[in-house]
């Protein structure tokens, strides 16, 4: 089985790296016909919203953006994407609101909850559903990770710095919004993009390289949260089994956290 | 009960127990790892060392400790007081080499031997089992014999099969206890000072009945126990302070500090509260710096201090703490002041918990702070008692895979890149290189979150000495793991020169129990 892109599963969106790491990743899919194309999904869905906290790290990591800017000026909404990698299809949820970011991939069972309580300080949980588990990054771990997210980025899926990577070639309306069409190639992989220019998301995105493609188009857009989306239910998940992230090291012997240590088990970039 | 006679009376629950049964307890099969050793062997060893030391001259001090202070760095293996001291060093305006911890200038080490019954390299558990009451013991248990099947729920069998703590044994000799430590008060190593539990992860209510479920009397979760335990401890358990506020807390209950977030016990207990209606007038329950500082050690006898809803802050991080929080050192003055108003004397156990946590998350940086906190902790302890009636032992439970590599020069920055001294004088030092042309740091991991994928970036712009810098290491591991070498003992006061050469871990109980005159 092929390793996993150098930073799969640490926080965050689309970026240039990530995007050389997972299509990396893909081509060596390709090869591996023991992937499966659910586990090629559930790859796609934490590359581009599961962060796992685990090492972004370092000190280089990208500049922030004028963060709380763009925070302040995005819109609280929920949006449903049809998510297709090859020929694996499934869905994936976003909810945003002022200080946080929640997702969701029915397929895998798993929702990720960002939190922001100050200027600087996040904490994020990770809900298994299918283990009824719940894993807690209080601020001073994700501190100690060095995955102090960039907000925006986690807001916008696409990071501000892809977006400038790539050229824009035309506009159209979609969402009753304007969309404008980037297209452009990053780490060798060719990127097709329809970004929605109010709503800060994108569209439509198209990842494609080494014969092997990822598209996420956005079927739904609503300013709060339908009834019968995949949000997290508080009360449900209090029943759930609590661990705190620092506890790993002194969990191997669990199954659950054996697993999650083996996903999360793969180097970065230095 | 005497010692002698408490412990004829376990020998004779767990005989009973298996010619009812006819085998090992229930749910057990046979374990596939194990030593070759009899429970009563570590008890047999242990009093031998103390009794071969007698003969070698080494007892040569004539009083018995009055107050005992056993200080354990988690994870504080001899590569981390190594960096930690050039750092502490360095953070006063020195080279940093030459600098020595407060606890380095005690006048006994030895070494201490860390396996378990069952593990090359232990976790935290069984270690503090072995050093609080004399036994080494199973991965994962506390303060049960080696003989308590992994996931027992009975507690019939759990108390067949419990070790007495020191902390206990300081209880019935009329001395007050205390537990302190940066982690979660329910976390293994202050949990195994008064706690016996099959799992050390029962920490709540709810995560004993999801296990034990159709168990008729299954053992309390730690939480409980620390609440619940003997009259001798409840009286003598005077102060008890870390983290874990949830762990006490019922789920309908919101949290002081995080408003959103509530407790997680499921029987609808708040354990918080039980301390203070339980244990007279004079007893305090604090959840924050405002409220400790607050906190009369002359006016009040009995403390609990919850400051996290899980592990307390690091070191790093904790001026910046919503609620607020206490350092190790200012827990530690608290504790004593509280402690020494027995004139029986005292047991104190302190844990700096976090070490071990920075390290499983591949951050030496916060590591060695949390280290610093430490030695500044013992150096108020020191400075607050008499050593000649306190023994003071300072130890880790296990080391982790953290080194200190390449030829850096003296004064080299310990967080930085490694720079030798140059080969002509008069030239500075510049980075050394790898085998790969690119420079590395001096401290490292052999695995843990800062593996290297492919080839390993240049360090040249990158600022390692940041507190979010992860050092590189080798092995790719969601969490950095502990490591099997031998950890130091540090020891001042009486009988501390029993501390000598290579001890096995459970042998530091021995002395400290030989220092008490248990």
């Amino acid at each position: 089985m092929p390793a996993a892109p150098a930073d799969f599963g640490s926080p965050g969106p689309v970026t240039a790296e990530r995007l050389r790491a997972l299509c990396a990743f893909l081509e060596d899919v390709a090869v591996n016909t023991q992937k499966t194309p659910i586990f090629i999904s559930l790859m796609l869905a934490s590359l581009l919203a599961m962060p796992a906290v685990a090492h972004e790290a370092h000190a280089h990591a990208a500049p922030p953006v004028a963060d709380s800017v763009v925070a302040t000026s995005l819109q609280p909404l929920a949006a449903r994407y049809e998510l297709k990698v090859n020929q694996a299809a499934g869905e994936w949820y976003l909810w945003r609101e002022a200080s946080s970011v929640e997702t969701a991939n029915p397929a895998t069972g798993q929702n990720t909850i960002w939190q922001r309580t100050a200027p600087d300080d996040y904490s994020y949980r990770r809900i298994f559903h299918k283990d009824k588990r719940v894993v807690e990054y209080t601020s001073g771990e994700i501190r100690t990770r060095n995955a102090t997210p960039d907000w925006a980025k986690l807001a916008s899926v696409i990071s501000p710095q892809l977006l400038d990577e790539l050229k824009r070639s035309g506009k159209k309306t979609a969402f009753g919004q304007r969309a404008v069409h980037y297209t452009g190639k990053v780490g060798g992989q060719k990127i097709d993009l329809w970004w929605l220019e109010q709503a800060q998301l994108p569209a439509r995105l198209q990842m494609s390289g080494n014969g092997q493609q990822m598209t996420m188009v956005l079927k739904d857009l609503y300013a709060q949260s339908p009834a019968g989306w995949p949000r997290v239910d508080e009360e449900k998940i209090a029943a759930y089994g609590l661990i705190d992230a620092a506890d790993f090291g002194d969990m191997e012997s669990d199954p659950f956290v054996a697993r999650l240590m083996q996903q999360e088990g793969h180097g970065h970039a230095h | 009960m005497s010692n002698k006679i408490y412990r004829k009376a376990i020998a004779t629950a767990l005989a009973t127990t298996f010619a009812l049964s006819g085998a090992m307890p229930a749910f057990a099969a046979e374990p596939a790892v194990k030593g070759p050793e009899s429970v009563q062997d570590w008890y047999d060893a242990g009093q031998n060392f103390v009794r071969q030391s007698r003969h070698m001259g080494h007892d040569n001090h004539q009083h018995r400790a009055k107050n005992v202070i056993f200080f354990v760095g988690d994870g504080m293996g001899i590569s981390t007081l190594t960096a930690a001291r050039i750092l502490e060093g360095q953070l006063n305006g020195k080279t940093g080499e030459e600098n020595r911890l407060s606890f380095e200038k005690f006048p006994n080490v030895a070494l201490s031997k860390t396996y378990s019954w069952d593990q090359q390299t232990s976790d935290s558990a069984p270690t503090m089992t072995a050093m609080i009451t004399g036994y080494k013991a199973r991965e994962g248990q506390l303060s049960v014999n080696h003989l308590t099947a992994r996931g027992e729920c009975d507690a019939a069998k759990i108390a067949a099969n419990s070790l007495p703590t020191l902390l206990e044994q300081a209880a019935a000799a009329g001395k007050s206890t205390g537990v302190v430590s940066t982690a979660r008060l329910t976390h293994a190593t202050p949990a195994a000072t008064y706690s016996h539990t099959s799992v050390r992860d029962w920490e709540h209510n709810g995560q004993v009945a999801a296990a034990c479920a159709g168990v008729a009397n299954p053992v309390k979760d730690i939480a409980r126990q620390l609440i619940e335990v003997s009259p001798a401890v409840k009286s003598s358990l005077k102060v008890a302070m870390g983290g874990g506020r949830e762990y006490f807390r019922n789920n309908t209950q919101a949290d002081p500090e995080y408003t959103t977030k509530k407790g997680l016990r499921t029987d609808g207990r708040d354990l918080t509260a039980e301390w203070v209606s339980t244990r007279g007038a004079k007893a305090a329950f604090a959840w924050n710096k405002a409220q400790f500082d607050a906190v009369d050690p002359n006016t009040t006898n009995y403390l609990l201090g919850l400051f996290e809803r899980s592990h307390m802050q690091y070191e790093a991080d904790r001026t910046t703490d919503t609620g607020g929080e206490p350092s190790l050192t200012e827990m530690t003055e608290k504790s004593i002041n509280m402690l020494k108003k027995n004139r029986q004397g005292f047991f104190l156990h302190v844990e700096a918990g976090r070490i071990d946590h920075a390290h499983h998350a591949g951050n030496a940086h916060r590591a060695l702070l949390d280290t610093i906190e430490l030695a500044k902790a013992v150096k108020k302890a020191y400075e607050m008692t008499d050593p000649r009636e306190t023994l003071i032992v300072v130890t880790a439970d296990h080391s982790h895979v953290f080194t200190i590599a390449g030829y850096p020069h003296r004064g080299n920055n310990i967080l930085g890149l490694a720079k030798e001294v140059p080969a002509v004088d008069g030239n500075s030092p510049t980075p050394s290189l790898a085998g790969d042309g690119k420079p590395y740091t001096t401290l490292a991991y052999t695995n843990g979150p800062g593996a290297v994928s492919g080839a390993r970036a240049d360090l040249t712009s990158v600022d390692t000495t940041a507190l979010g810098y992860l050092q590189q290491a080798v092995v790719p591991m969601g969490s950095e793991t502990h490591a099997g070498e031998d950890v130091a003992i540090y020891a001042t006061g009486p009988r501390a020169n029993l501390f000598r050469g290579s001890m096995e871990q459970n042998w530091i109980y021995h002395v400290m129990k030989e220092a008490f005159g248990f």
